[in-house]
């Protein structure tokens, strides 16, 4: 897993402290909150999430897959 | 410094980051009430709008509505600052654009606060008081870029976040000021490397460069100019190579007659500004300085804190965008008295000269004088409410009247707006002062007065105001008059005024000994079925 996507989410994440408590909780944002976090990966790394991943991002974990997955081709 | 590049990129760049916007709040600044209604959903623009909000020193609360393509139930009473009605138009057939249309103008009409509308997906027409903001460029320079179907089920919008972002940094900076804010009066632009490429004395008048961002700038002062705005120059050149660039170089739009006034020497720019604040008799918080030189912007800065700046960047295309959009450039309409202004402001060196020449008395009899008294005129009700925003010197409260809330005085069998217009031999200045006040009895209670600083220091302030007070007593039958004043930040004209004229009324509302000076000035009180006479 790339640091860079990591440490970009835990930025983006605003948890503090919590961010590895809560590294799997899905329900640790706000649909709206998810959304401008979908944004602004897209804009930092250049990507586009489908909506069919747009719908299965929900925790940090989520994210980090899924950016991870786009950067390798997949 | 950082703040100018700051305000810099934020005007002017074509490549900002949403996230880098996202929460950004200037905690400091004036916090606004905006209520949203809506058919479609705003967030995405709302969460960058502080970013653009900070240059004005303001910031954001949002309320919202309930999504309502009807738009049934509108309230306008919420006691916002502002009201924002968000409509994507492609949501209805031809005929329900129609109803729309027709539905939102007329709800506005009843609004006491600015209500702004952002359509998408049709044109719209809109009537005033209701403000459109014109989105047209944004769809134009986006493209298909505008939309982006593939996330409307997450955001609520068709709208792409970087078309959201732009609706944002319109709404930021150029209409929400527009609606809120006193406008800017004067912009004060540098010339080398400002307006072209190449310093003057140097490269020669044929030598300086015109790429087509300083075209654009140009072009946008002239247009500015066009619309009652002060364009002034200060440069540090000589007043002679000034003059012979404008003359020689006719492929400058920007040409000698746009410009009230060049301050073209080696003074240092603030006290050519402080002298350009005295001509223009206007504050410099109400001028927006564009020069090229960081080290001229620090000095300026210093000297007067309150000025709004742009740093012209070696970018010349990313100056005009930036000077296009800044703060305080936008009118919702333009009026005769506009496009009077610079003239009027030119002709007040002549009236100088002429005061200097002869008595008072004799000076006011020379320039032939009339002044007009008008009282509820429906077709001056726009000028009333333009007034009201912009006027910062001589005002009695600082009532920010909108245009709702002119016409409701103005209709009124118990209120009174009575406006107070002004020519001489030199020029025709229009309306250069409004008084609203409302009766109580046999009481008429001054809710508040302003005068144009262009009408200021001609010896004629006491016939303007006392005789707007006298007439508009007349026109409700009053016989007692009562003054409101409230003392700002830089009302101290009209604290002085008060203090002289109007003390006691201020204290307890009495009798007004009043009568207009004989044989000085022509007046005329049109509206109160008096002869057109001469006092």
């Amino acid at each position: 897993m790339s640091e860079n996507v990591l440490s970009f989410v835990e930025s983006r994440a605003g948890l503090g402290e919590k961010f590895q408590a809560h590294y799997e909780d899905a329900e640790v944002w706000s649909s709206f909150d998810r959304i401008e976090h979908a944004l602004a990966a897209e804009e930092e790394f250049g990507i586009q999430f489908s909506p069919e991943e747009l719908t299965e991002l929900g925790s940090p974990k989520s994210f980090v897959d899924a950016i991870q997955s786009k950067l390798n081709g997949n | 410094m950082n703040k100018l590049l700051e305000f810099h990129s934020l005007t002017s760049s074509q490549n900002l980051k949403r996230s880098d916007l996202i929460g950004r709040v200037d905690e400091q600044a004036r916090n606004l009430k905006i209520n949203v209604i809506r058919n479609h959903s705003f967030e995405l623009v709302a969460a960058t709008l502080n970013a653009f909000l900070e240059i004005s020193g303001l910031k954001a609360e949002f309320s919202y509505s309930d999504y309502d393509d009807a738009f049934a139930n509108v309230d306008f009473s919420t006691g916002a600052d502002a009201h924002i009605l968000w409509v994507d138009l492609d949501r209805y057939d031809d005929k329900g654009r129609e109803h729309i249309a027709a539905r939102l103008n007329e709800l506005s009409q009843s609004a006491a606060d600015p209500v702004i509308i952002v359509p998408i997906g049709a044109e719209f027409e809109a009537q005033e008081p209701l403000f459109k903001a014109d989105v047209t460029p944004i769809i134009t320079r986006l493209g298909d870029k505008f939309f982006d179907e593939r996330l409307a089920d997450f955001t609520g919008t068709r709208c792409s976040p970087a078309a959201c972002m732009e609706m944002s940094r319109l709404l930021g900076l150029r209409i929400i000021p527009a609606v809120i804010l006193p406008g800017l009066k004067a912009v004060v632009v540098d010339l080398d490397n400002t307006l072209y490429k190449g310093v003057l004395g140097e490269d020669g008048a044929d030598g300086v460069v015109l790429e087509p961002g300083h075209i654009a700038l140009q072009q946008k002062l002239v247009e500015l100019a066009g619309q009652g705005f002060f364009i002034c120059v200060a440069s540090k050149n000589e007043a002679e190579d000034a003059e012979h660039l404008f003359n020689s170089r006719t492929d400058f739009p920007l040409r000698p007659e746009h410009v009230t006034k060049f301050m073209v020497n080696w003074d240092s720019k603030s006290s050519n500004i402080q002298d350009l604040e005295k001509f223009l008799n206007i504050h410099h918080s109400s001028m927006l300085f564009v020069d090229d030189n960081m080290g001229e912007l620090f000095e300026v800065s210093n000297a007067l804190p309150d000025i709004k700046q742009f740093w012209a960047s070696p970018d010349s295309d990313a100056n005009a965008r930036g000077v296009s959009i800044y703060p305080g450039l936008l009118k919702s309409k333009v009026t005769a008295e506009d496009a009077a202004r610079s003239k009027d402001v030119q002709a007040n060196e002549e009236r100088r000269r002429l005061r200097e020449q002869m008595s008072p008395e004799d000076y006011l009899r020379s320039l032939e004088i009339k002044i007009s008294f008008m009282a509820n005129d429906p077709e001056q009700v726009t000028r009333v409410s333009e007034l009201s925003r912009k006027t910062n010197q001589f005002i009695f409260n600082y009532k920010r009247y909108s245009l709702a809330e002119v016409k409701a005085a103005a209709e009124s069998s118990t209120s009174c707006v009575m406006t107070v217009s002004m020519s001489d031999k030199l020029i025709d200045s229009g309306i250069i002062g409004c008084l609203v006040a409302h009766k109580h009895e046999d009481i008429l209670q001054v809710e508040d007065m302003f005068v144009s600083c262009r009408a200021l220091g001609r010896g004629l302030d006491d016939v303007v105001v006392l005789g707007a007070i006298k007439c508009a007593a007349d026109q409700l039958g009053c016989s007692k008059i009562g003054i409101e004043f409230q003392k700002g930040d830089r009302n101290g004209p009209a604290e002085d005024f008060v203090a002289k004229y109007l003390n006691e009324h201020a204290n307890v509302p009495s009798e007004l000994d009043y009568s207009f000076p004989q044989g000085i000035v022509e007046i005329s009180v049109p509206e109160l079925d008096v002869e057109e006479q001469s006092y």
